[in-house]
């Protein structure tokens, strides 16, 4: 391949990444310095813990790929932060109850909460909140950033998914204990189920002095545990199918095992608890703009929508996830996977640093070093057209590139008449470049789930960089060999 | 030379128009409805499955071909098990039971079945593998509930089959 042909192939490439990796722009953030060391908080659920990522692990099924920890790594390596403390402590299954409440308060207050067992990764007498200060935080310690996403539970929202599917994936045999036979439930019921979650009134009995809305979590959190300049990101929740009406007609009126007026049912109930979520973080804040909603239905329905039985890339796991991946957890269906989190952790990790970031000074340049007050990380970064220096690594355009690689599924190859662009983690690739993006001249390389690792000897012909400011390294491969 | 009219047309009244053009818009409107026009225009969700786009295959050919071969076989077995009792008419409760209760099983536990559908390195050919197996038993549910509804299944099973078809195997 001549050098131009990969140039203008690099061109086309980085185009296709720069699309597919755009998030709605609120602001470029590229400006800001970093500021003092930081602390950082992630609380919630199974859409925080990363139930459903790559690397889930324990009862809790939290993941080094979901959106929080994520999010700071990328300010770490791409913005040059110092997160002095990091208390990660969101848990697959839990209410909104358990992040101030343990489960022991909750059955002392009448609560039906289930026991966690022994080994779990957050003992039954503590909340959220308290597997924090084991972690050590200090008792009455606050954090410069709290994310959360939480309230889905208490919806019922899982049993409600897995109530709609035709084929119920978690029935054992014989056969027909697997026909599920769809929704069970009126969308009124869910409808009051989504309102409690806001207005009060929600199923569980909660230990005095717990807050019974989101709303009030948030206020608690933020009077509580917040440092006066901290932010509190709260994270929404995403439509799980895309609407019917866009489905293929291949797919006739199911999909994922639920059938198209279910996916449209819980589609409006997606809606509805963003919204309420939406108006609950503008409650709560008051105009402080302490507290910041991102809304993970408008981030995964941004076109084209990364939902489940759309064409494009899905940012949630399909049905077959947990049989594909040999987890055994159904669970892990329907939850957002690798990229739904790393999507969700770059508009995360903008906030955070729309509201911590400091201005530079008016006489610094923009190539400007770091402030005094972080001295263990590297220089910051400095950008131009044709260099990017981050965290102590280069890459120029025309660089050599050779590393061991592996195709980040559920991204499908792309397969053109003449070339095949996957995107892919790389071995001795620095941190800060979440994904590389590389185009092979050859639409038949047998890159598949099973065979997913391969040596790629190539060129590196640019780095693509989504509306905020974070990086995908873009190669073109003059040879691969799947291992 | 001009034409001159050698005599007076009958003038039309205004309903008798109206009439006409109705009756030959009642005419087209039968003939296109014979022909299937509105089914082409806006087919229903299961309607004419010979004709629905399938969506490209973005795995590897060859390795689709192979896991179907292998550890995917358990799919295909369930695709000539669904044509097989689908060519019979629509099956009776005694013949879905035999479906269910011996032939299914012969093939896998529902857990091996799916597994080996999720397995397969395509995802729409994947999809379309867990499709046929919701499908066949979304069949078998109705049947064994005394009201055997075909409409859904062989619409699956003509899809997955054009598809196996496509990748040859």
């Amino acid at each position: 391949m001549t050098r131009r042909a990969v140039a203008a192939l690099g061109v086309v490439v980085s185009l296709v990444v720069a699309t597919s990796a755009a998030v709605p722009v609120k602001a470029q953030q590229e400006g800001l310095l970093p500021p003092p060391p930081v602390t950082w908080l992630d609380l919630g659920d199974s859409y925080a813990s990363g139930e459903g990522t790559t690397a889930a692990v324990g009862t809790c099924q939290r993941s080094d790929r979901a959106y929080g920890p994520v999010a700071a790594a990328i300010l770490r390596a791409q913005r040059s932060w110092t997160v002095a403390e990091h208390r990660w402590v969101a848990c697959t299954g839990d209410l909104f109850v358990d992040v101030l409440s343990s489960r022991d308060a909750q059955r002392a207050a009448g609560a039906d909460a289930a026991v966690r067992g022994p080994g779990a990764d957050i003992a039954d007498g503590q909340s959220q909140i308290d597997a924090a200060i084991a972690q050590g935080l200090a008792a009455d310690g606050r954090v410069d950033v709290i994310t959360i996403s939480a309230g889905g539970n208490d919806t019922s929202f899982s049993d409600v998914v897995i109530g709609c599917l035709a084929l119920d994936p978690g029935a054992g045999e014989p056969w027909p204990d697997v026909i599920g036979g769809g929704c069970d439930v009126e969308e009124e019921v869910l409808e009051r189920r989504i309102d409690a979650v806001f207005d009060g009134g929600s199923a569980p009995p909660v230990p005095p002095g717990s807050p019974t809305t989101l709303t009030e979590l948030y206020r608690r959190l933020v009077d509580e545990r917040l440092t006066p300049d901290g932010v509190l990101v709260v994270v929404g929740y995403p439509r799980l199918l895309t609407p019917s009406r866009t489905w293929g007609r291949w797919r006739g009126a199911t999909c994922n095992s639920i059938a198209a007026d279910d996916a449209d049912m819980l589609g409006r109930l997606a809606e509805r608890l963003d919204l309420r979520m939406r108006e609950a973080v503008a409650e709560a804040d008051g105009g402080s703009g302490r507290i910041v909603y991102v809304s993970r239905l408008t981030l995964f329905d941004a076109s084209p929508a990364h939902s489940l039985c759309g064409v494009a890339s899905e940012w949630i796991n399909s049905i077959g996830a947990w049989l594909r991946d040999g987890s055994g957890r159904y669970q892990r269906a329907f939850h957002p996977n690798d990229l739904g989190h790393q999507a969700t952790a770059e508009r995360v990790a903008a906030e955070v640093e729309a509201h911590l970031g400091v201005e530079p000074p008016p006489s610094a340049t923009s190539t400007t070093a770091r402030p005094s007050t972080t001295t263990t990380a590297a220089p910051r970064t400095t950008t131009t057209a044709e260099r990017v220096v981050r965290g102590g690594a280069s890459f120029d355009p025309g660089d050599d590139f050779s590393a061991r690689c592996t195709v980040a599924w559920p991204t499908a190859p792309m397969r053109s008449t003449s070339s095949v662009t996957i995107r892919t983690t790389c071995a001795g690739v620095p941190s800060q470049f979440q994904f590389v993006d590389i185009t092979y001249p050859d639409p038949d390389l047998p890159v598949t789930p099973a065979r997913p690792t391969v040596q790629v000897e190539g060129e590196v012909v640019d780095v693509s960089r989504s509306e905020f400011g974070f990086t995908v390294l873009v190669v073109v491969a003059d040879d691969i060999e799947v291992l | 030379m001009r034409w001159a009219p050698t005599g007076r047309a009958p003038r039309r009244h205004g309903w008798w128009l109206v009439l006409e053009v109705g009756l030959d818009l009642v005419l087209v409107v039968l003939l296109a409805v014979m022909l299937g026009v509105p089914e082409r225009l806006w087919p229903g969700p299961y309607d004419r499955p010979e004709d629905v786009a399938l969506p490209e295959v973005s795995g590897d050919p060859v390795a689709v071909r192979e896991y179907l071969a292998g550890p995917g076989q358990p799919v295909v077995a369930v695709v000539e098990l669904t044509a097989d009792l689908l060519a019979e008419g629509t099956p009776d409760d005694e013949r879905c039971r035999a479906v269910a209760e011996v032939e299914l099983p012969a093939v896998g536990l529902p857990a091996q079945v799916m597994g080996a559908a999720a397995g397969i390195p395509d995802p729409t050919t994947s999809e379309m593998a867990l499709g046929q197996i919701d499908a066949l038993v979304d069949l078998l549910d109705s049947c064994l509930a005394g009201d055997a509804d075909t409409e859904r299944v062989r619409f699956s099973t003509t899809i997955i089959e054009r598809r196996l078809e496509e990748l040859g195997a």
